[in-house]
């Protein structure tokens, strides 16, 4: 499921080592993901590390994934083609990019990939949370990750 | 898009500061600001102790045995020990950018609850990214204590950075 968009072109900044040489953005393949998509493109391109593009689709509770088997495989497909066509930008960009898709809950396959692909930095978007509505928020993506992911993480409002 | 302005909020202690060597790295490679800022609790107090050396009998004032002209100030000027919360912090936080680029850098104490605090000070100072540490508490111990840079993640108008601490 992890296919790699090979570029002819150099890293812009293959200069010295820097901090945060694998960047990943999970995307959930909404218009949501622009900004951070954007950022984690200008961090590459100034440090020409590698980005992975990463999506995770939600497994349906209660039913065994057997009886899905054909249904997930369609989602992966077109979830595939889709994270490829945002991981364009970045091959035009020559930096090597990847992309990889996975079934299951979000925020555990997002912090398993990140130890998996020894990522350095994790970029997401985030709302900005009201001051009267501190409730909401608790139970997304980025707060799960942020907690119990072990790379740093730029968050990106 | 590069990070103009860097904001690092630390308590100044070993995981608050950890963020600060990213901070640095970061901002000098977009050629950016960095504001260090550590903030103080509003019960922060200065301590200010007058001290002041006896006068030499005889000379000035009044002696209870050998008298004297009653009433005659000293003239031994008090010296003034502080002993100020802020004034330390400001002083910890100037050895901490020691080795940033001149010019580049500077240290601000602000006084007031953390979070809001961190929150107000990226907004007066057009921040546009907050790198801050975590103490990396999971589970029970995170929810029960809590954490600065959570809180920031949620009300920052900007971009927020968090790195977590890990003791090795």
């Amino acid at each position: 499921m992890t296919r790699r968009a090979r570029s002819t072109a150099r890293p812009a900044a293959a200069r010295r080592p820097v901090l945060f040489r694998h960047i990943m953005v999970p995307v959930d393949l909404s218009d949501r993901n622009e900004r951070a998509l954007r950022t984690a493109l200008d961090l590459a391109r100034e440090r020409g590390g590698r980005t992975t593009l990463f999506h995770v689709i939600e497994r349906v509770p209660g039913i065994a994934p057997g009886e899905l088997g054909t249904f997930y495989q369609r989602l992966v497909e077109s979830s595939e083609r889709r994270l490829r066509r945002t991981a364009r930008k970045f091959a035009e960009s020559g930096l090597d990019v990847r992309t990889e898709v996975r079934v299951g809950d979000p925020p555990a396959e997002i912090v398993r990939a990140t130890l998996r692909e020894r990522v350095d930095l994790v970029v997401m978007g985030s709302h900005k949370v009201r001051r009267g509505d501190r409730q909401r928020g608790w139970g997304t993506t980025s707060y799960k990750v942020g907690i119990f992911c072990q790379c740093p993480i730029l968050l990106v409002k | 898009m590069a990070f103009k302005h860097v904001l690092v909020p630390t308590d100044l202690s070993e995981p608050g500061n950890h963020a600060v060597r990213y901070a640095v790295e970061e901002a000098a490679l977009h050629q950016a600001r960095v504001t260090l800022l550590h903030v103080l609790s509003p019960a922060t107090r200065t301590d200010v102790y007058y001290v002041t050396g006896a006068p030499a009998s005889g000379s000035h004032g009044f002696d209870p045995v050998a008298g004297g002209n009653l009433g005659v100030p000293s003239s031994v000027q008090p010296t003034v020990v502080r002993d100020d919360d802020s004034e330390a912090a400001l002083t910890q936080l100037q050895d901490l950018m020691a080795n940033a680029r001149p010019g580049t850098s500077d240290v601000q104490v602000a006084v007031g609850h953390p979070a809001d605090t961190i929150v107000r000070v990226a907004l007066e100072r057009n921040a546009d990214l907050i790198v801050m540490s975590t103490h990396g508490r999971t589970g029970l111990q995170h929810v029960l204590l809590g954490s600065v840079a959570e809180k920031v993640v949620r009300l920052a108008p900007c971009a927020v950075l968090t790195v977590k601490y890990k003791r090795d």
